[in-house]
């Protein structure tokens, strides 16, 4: 049984994805003017974003909205008892430059707590979604969390700061040279949303990054604690959605990558 | 006008491809049931392989082989050969991680003639034949015209089987994470340099790399315009395995960061 309001944001992501696509096949012809490249993006940014809040809106309208580009939209009538969390482009740096991995994402939080997490992408059609309580799906099909028993076989995700100054591109260094070294092999590919839904369906045994947004997050969060794996922030607490620093895995995975993420941060 | 040899490469792929995809729909099962999906992937790598020796063979029965699984086949006297890896990024594939692909060069006398890498879960064929451009399923394609360092995006691949290297390896990942604007890393290379090749990635390095991972990617990049060079700048990298590739200006400041 699905629950009812994922169909609405399953179409929406869809009628969002015809508009990435077909953009995605412009983007050659823009002969990167670096800048050019930037608004042609915001505004593909820009344009899923429409799709997908009027979808949402039509078959919700008391519902609030908290989006990246538009940030919240409230309503007063609602008080917030649920809000769509929205990326309606996650790996814009990717999709610049045609480099085929980014994703749609949508969230929808009950009184805070989410509900319903979807990922979608559209390159290669791959369609993660959740509900809570009623599991992890990738196309239909029940996903779970890798059975990986050891660091030393884990194939592990990560994102880069963007951010390149100071303390956090020290830590960041240090983690992932810790990482690095303890585990099978890293995977970077650049699109947060979508490296963690593969945690979800196993084909990641671990994730952690810094500074996320909690559009990043949220949906991907609940799919991985439906296919029985743990999500948490660098100090194994809840507060993931708020700090942006998440670390994810099976219960073995998750605890083995906070120790090796946490050997730098606690000396600081 | 395609050449003949590139056809039977496609073909070659293409007919592999279609037992990987199928043997990919199979992993979620065998999790279960077999403690050790290496063995798995390693079947896997073996059928593809003697598909595309087998499809090469009888087009060519006389040229010679040098594929991943089974090393050196035919005479190595024979002035064509095959260079072949059915299964770029195994380390994926074992995971469902969808990012792996094929690739397929062919070299006479030393100088690489055609060059095939296919990624079958995105259907993208990436192929170059020397002096007539490379095409990314039939379109045109041309490296980055990223200018500067600070604004290109760099593909690498970490030395995971060859750990005492990884002190080395973190040095010069620092020295190009610091400079770029992001790095990354998609766990094949032969489809990483691709990528190079068309543009979406401005540039690409890893060492220890065999001939296999790089030298049907290699000519793309020359062909779409860009240059493929070890560390130092100069050409060993098919024998030596280092191998860094972007467009000039790019490369030009990339080989400073990874030249310890």
């Amino acid at each position: 049984m699905m629950h009812p309001m994922l169909p609405v944001a399953i179409n929406a992501a869809r009628e969002a994805s015809k508009t990435i696509l077909r953009a995605l096949t412009q983007v050659d012809k823009i002969e990167v003017a670096s800048k050019n490249s930037n608004e042609f993006v915001t505004q593909v940014d820009r344009i899923s974003e429409e799709i997908i809040i009027d979808h949402i809106q039509k078959a919700y309208p008391d519902h609030g909205i908290l989006a990246e580009e538009s940030g919240r939209i409230s309503n007063p009538k609602n008080n917030h008892e649920y809000y769509w969390v929205i990326d309606p482009l996650d790996g814009t740096r990717n999709f610049m430059q045609g480099y085929p991995q980014f994703s749609i994402t949508i969230a929808l939080m009950r009184n805070n707590i989410t509900e319903l997490g979807l990922v979608f992408d559209p390159f290669r059609n791959d369609l993660f979604t959740s509900a809570r309580g009623q599991g992890a799906y990738l196309n239909d099909q029940r996903i779970h969390v890798s059975h990986a028993e050891k660091m030393d076989t884990a194939l592990i995700g990560t994102g880069f700061p963007l951010e390149k100054s100071g303390n956090n591109i020290n830590n960041y260094l240090n983690e992932f040279k810790n990482v690095f070294t303890h585990c099978t092999d890293v995977r970077r590919d650049g699109s947060s949303s979508l490296d963690l839904a593969y945690v979800a369906c196993g084909r990641l045994d671990g994730f952690w990054e810094s500074n996320l947004k909690i559009w990043h997050m949220a949906a991907s969060a609940l799919m991985i604690q439906e296919a029985g794996g743990i999500v948490s922030d660098f100090n194994d607490g809840d507060h993931y959605l708020q700090t942006g620093d998440i670390v994810a895995g099976n219960p073995k995975m998750h605890k083995a990558l906070r120790h090796l993420i946490n050997d730098f941060r606690c000396g600081n | 006008m395609m050449h003949p040899m590139l056809n039977i490469a496609i073909q070659a792929a293409r007919q592999a491809s279609k037992i990987m995809l199928r043997a990919l729909d199979q992993m979620d099962k065998i999790e279960i049931t077999e403690k050790n999906p290496n063995d798995f992937v390693t079947q896997v790598d073996r059928v593809s392989e003697e598909i595309i020796i087998e499809t090469i063979h009888k087009a060519y029965p006389h040229h010679a082989i040098l594929a991943e699984e089974s090393g050196h086949q035919n005479n190595q006297n024979e002035e064509y050969c095959w260079v072949i890896d059915p299964l770029d990024g195994t380390r994926n594939f074992m995971q469902g991680y969808p990012q792996f692909s094929i690739s397929i060069a062919l070299i006479k006398k030393n100088v690489v003639e055609l060059g095939l890498v296919y990624d079958p879960i995105r259907q993208e064929l990436f192929t170059a034949t020397r002096g007539q451009g490379a095409y990314l399923n039939s379109r045109r394609m041309r490296i980055s015209p990223a200018q500067k360092m600070k604004d290109a995006l760099i593909g690498t691949g970490f030395p995971r089987l060859d750990k005492k290297n990884t002190k080395n390896y973190l040095k010069t990942f620092e020295n190009v994470f610091m400079q770029c604007s992001d790095i990354r890393r998609a766990g094949s290379a032969a489809l990483d340099l691709a990528y190079v090749a068309c543009g979406r990635l401005d540039g690409f390095w890893e060492s220890t790399l065999k001939i296999w991972d790089m030298a049907a990617a290699s000519l793309m990049i020359k062909e779409s315009g860009g240059i493929v060079s070890d560390f130092q700048g100069g050409e060993t990298y098919l024998a030596r395995g280092n191998i860094a590739a972007a467009n000039p200006k790019i490369l030009r400041e990339l080989l400073p960061l990874i030249n310890l």
